[in-house]
């Protein structure tokens, strides 16, 4: 939780200065990723994660850029019959990037979103104690990554992330991920709305 | 300083007051509401200088310095007409007739005193709503939020599984406005649901719930329906609004004679009419009409506790005001009557005139005296409020105020319910209630004096500095000593009402306000009040109230349509003396499915660390806008009152939609 202060005051103790300035929204990100859960806490001991898909977009905003995605994770029961679930993780966040080489940009940034959760089936206790299929629960995420520009609008990027949900007994998950960047003017009626 | 208010009233009756800036005495700074981080009653608060508890978030006692948590609470107004969100001291979010996220403005106002012709007798909170477009607009708006703690996949494993937290929301909240030229009307409709399941109070509210004999686990939900219906006419020199609200909810009100909340519906049913005329350059006119039902209804509980409460109030008031650049003045009357039922009981009608005059006389551009008298009759008794304040500024950039005043209320006022017990409210023996309460019940007499300073440091940079003394000449005190039970966490013990308790209480409070351009704002504020001396009773009662408040808001808009807000506050510890029977006793989560939870009452709250941050942004041009609040990010294990819930992190979003 320190970890989540730290990085929500860092953009407030940044120097304003006009000199970060860039046109908003000016061009759209929109990424297709591939993931992989590297290592976690006590949850994987009963629960087997597979790999994953999400989808990002992001776009410049003053400062840094602003992000929102979808990442669909499934883990299969290793006990408990029926408690397998698919887990999708929806997020809005900030990163910024630096331009490490020609072709080569490094991001870090941090996510904050539900991570919704749906099981196989409803538990019940006792015949009387029903716990619904659906759950969620908050879920912050640090990430970095490296980007490899292709082209013009292309990019390659792979990823790290720390992604801790919440629950009563945390979940905490580091993510390797992989995935094609497209990029691309923002079309006007999309600007718009952004902004 | 009472002295010289009467003086100036009784010779300068016509030449002294103002109108719009007058009813300065008691105010803290008026300011806008940053709407988009208002999520809850307890945000409106924190703009106050108020303190407050709350039993489940969603609802607040708030605690002013002139006469605590029990004592009659602040008045609320919105465009001008008066409201009343709560019952029997507890205020709830759900009830106030707008969405809080359409809130323009903020004032409030502590003490008594006189504000733009409303007469208020313990604090005013004034609140603006956003100025209606031209032609026709709609919004909508979505609020979810929950504490954090889920047991998720945890659910399957029987050892380790937890209860679901608590949930808020879902909050609805709709709205149409049509307006030409200066005729408008307007309509909205709020509709919030909020499940009580806190882990620290859920044995008490599911037991209140339960009837175990017939396997009956009634809903704890909280789940309120209020529509406002409002047209008028508005221009330069001429206001009308006619209004009217209505509300249902089921709910459950905190009542500090039980000690404990009782399961219970409301009902409330408002219709008002406001006006106010220009005549002139510097004078005009106002006028209020209001009719107020409120009722409490029966929800099914395990004791069959049924308050059985229906009020009617019809509230007529009219002023007539000068403005001028030396002097102004403000003379209005005031009538309200009540009419109360209590379990088939009809009370005798309370018919309350009072009489308000405010004064301004400026005699120099730098020195200006204001007074306000207020002075209300019931039967062959009558009550006195009456304050001055000077107005100073030695030097540019320094303002200087002092005011005194000296301030009565009626028993009417200040402790009705006693009074409807005397007159045969079985409200008590229904509640296995054992009361002592005086037959006669004395005013409430209070003397202040405050002296304020405003400095201007710098161009950016604001120095407030203020103190206020408080003299409770005769204070009747509400003291219930609430016996412990683990079921219900407390049963009623001996309920005294305390009469003519006396004492002297200081305040201080610095303040420091930076503000730059369009993108940063902070205030940091430091409050220290204490007892200086006083009856035992009237020492225990503010123990209640932290010693030491110190608050720190930062505003951080980088960009228009982006608001990044951090909100800091600490609170010293303090003590609830009413539940010093619990300290050190068990209490315990309630399901038995799950591995018990245990913790132990303690009417001592520690001093704690709440830091808040909010962000949110605009999207379509401003038709569109989203707010995130991540709340008590230390994951403080704090609480606000001895039996609410404990605080931990949480979050609260909203999607608001206008065209």
């Amino acid at each position: 939780m320190k970890k989540l202060i730290l990085l929500i005051l860092l953009p407030v103790c940044l120097p304003v200065n006009d000199s970060f300035a860039q046109i908003a929204f000016e061009r759209t990100r929109i990424s297709v990723t591939g993931h992989r859960l590297l290592a976690g806490n006590t949850i994987l001991r009963n629960w087997d994660a597979a790999n994953g898909i999400g989808f990002e977009v992001s776009a410049p905003y003053v400062f840094g850029n602003f992000e929102a995605g979808l990442r669909y994770t499934r883990f299969d029961e290793f006990t408990f019959e029926g408690s397998g679930f698919h887990s999708h993780y929806v997020f809005a966040g900030w990163n910024y990037s630096y331009i490490a080489a020609d072709d080569l940009i490094f991001t870090s940034g941090i996510r904050l979103g539900n991570n919704f959760i749906l099981h196989d089936q409803d538990k019940i206790y006792a015949d009387e104690y029903r716990f619904s299929r659906e759950e969620s629960e908050f879920s912050y995420e640090l990430f970095i990554r490296l980007q490899l520009e292709i082209n013009k609008n292309t990019e390659f990027f792979i990823s790290s992330s720390y992604n801790r949900t919440i629950f009563n007994i945390p979940f905490a998950a580091f993510y390797g991920t992989m995935g094609v960047t497209l990029k691309f003017q923002t079309p006007t009626w999309l600007k718009r709305f952004l902004q | 300083m009472p002295i010289i208010s009467f003086i100036l009233t009784l010779f300068f009756p016509v030449i002294v007051t103002t109108a719009d800036t007058s009813g300065v005495l008691h105010a803290v700074e008026p300011d806008s509401v940053n709407s988009s981080f208002v999520m809850g009653v307890e945000d409106l608060i924190w703009q106050t200088g108020w303190d407050y508890a709350s039993i489940e978030r969603m609802s607040v006692m708030i605690h002013t310095d002139e006469y605590g948590y029990y004592g009659p609470q602040p008045a609320f107004v919105l465009d001008g007409i008066p409201f009343e969100p709560g019952f029997f001291g507890v205020h709830f979010a759900q009830l106030f007739p707008l969405s809080l996220f359409r809130i323009e403005n903020l004032e409030s106002f502590h003490g008594s005193g006189i504000q733009n012709g409303i007469p208020y007798q313990s604090g005013l909170m004034k609140l603006q709503s956003e100025p209606m477009p031209q032609g026709i607009s709609i919004f909508g708006s979505g609020q979810v939020g929950h504490n954090s703690g889920e047991p998720g996949p945890w659910v399957f494993a029987p050892d380790k599984v937890t209860p679901n937290v608590e949930r808020f929301g879902p909050w609805l909240d709709a709205g149409l406005s049509i307006r030409f030229g200066g005729w408008y009307a307007r309509g909205s409709l709020r509709h919030h649901d909020y499940l009580n399941i806190d882990e620290f109070i859920q044995t008490r509210i599911i037991n209140m719930r339960g009837v175990p004999e017939e396997n009956i686990w009634l809903r704890v939900d909280a789940i309120s329906t209020l529509g406002l219906v409002e047209t008028g006419y508005l221009s330069d020199r001429f206001e009308v609004r006619l209004q009217g609200t209505r509300s249902e909810s089921t709910d459950f009100l905190f009542f500090q004679p039980l000690g404990r909340e009782i399961p219970t519906g409301f009902e409330t049913e408002q219709y008002s009419a406001l006006a106010h005329f220009q005549i002139t350059e510097h004078t005009g006119l106002r006028a209020l009409y209001q009719q107020r039902f409120m009722a409490t209804t029966f929800r099914r509980n395990y004791f069959d506790f049924e308050i059985g409460w229906e009020s009617q109030v019809r509230t007529g008031r009219g002023s007539i005001y000068y403005e001028g650049n030396h002097i102004g003045a403000e003379a209005g009357v005031e009538t309200i009557t009540t009419d109360i039922t209590g379990r088939e009981s009809t009370f005798q009608t309370v018919t309350i005139p009072s009489l308000f005059l405010q004064n301004r006389f400026t005699i120099h551009r730098n020195f200006s005296i204001t007074t306000e008298n207020i002075v209300r009759f019931y039967n062959n008794k009558r009550s006195v409020s009456t304050s001055s304040a000077m107005a100073i500024q030695p030097v540019s950039g320094w303002n200087v105020q002092i005011s005194g005043g000296y301030s009565e209320l009626l028993p009417e006022h200040s402790n009705p319910l006693e009074g409807w017990i005397g007159q045969g409210y079985d409200l008590f023996s229904h509640l296995h209630i054992r009361a002592n309460i005086p037959g006669e019940i004395e005013n409430n007499q209070l003397a202040d004096f405050a002296l304020t300073n405003k400095i201007k440091l710098h161009q950016d940079w604001n120095l407030g500095i203020g103190f206020r003394y408080f003299r409770h000449l005769s204070l009747q005190i509400p003291f219930h000593r609430v016996h412990y039970d683990l079921p219900f966490s407390t049963q009623p013990g001996l309920y005294n009402l305390y009469g003519d308790q006396s004492g002297e209480r200081f305040a201080a409070t610095f303040s420091l306000h930076h503000q730059t351009t369009r993108r940063i704002r902070q205030t940091a504020d430091v409050t220290y009040r204490t007892t200086l001396n006083g009856d035992t009773i009237y020492r225990q009662y503010w123990e209640m109230t932290p010693e030491i408040r110190v608050q720190y808001t930062a505003l951080y808009s980088p960009h228009p349509d982006l608001e990044l807000q951090l909100d800091v506050q600490y609170l010293s510890e303090r003590t609830w003396p009413e539940f010093s029977r619990l300290d050190g006793q068990l209490n315990r989560s309630f399901h038995v499915q799950f591995p018990f939870r245990y913790s132990t009452y303690s009417n001592t709250l520690p001093q704690h660390l709440r830091i808040d941050f909010r962000v949110s942004k605009w999207l379509w041009q401003q038709r569109i806008r989203v707010a995130l609040q991540l709340k008590n990010l230390l994951n403080t294990d704090y609480q606000t009152h001895p039996i609410g819930v404990r605080e931990s992190f949480g979050y609260m979003s909203r999607l608001e939609i206008r065209f």
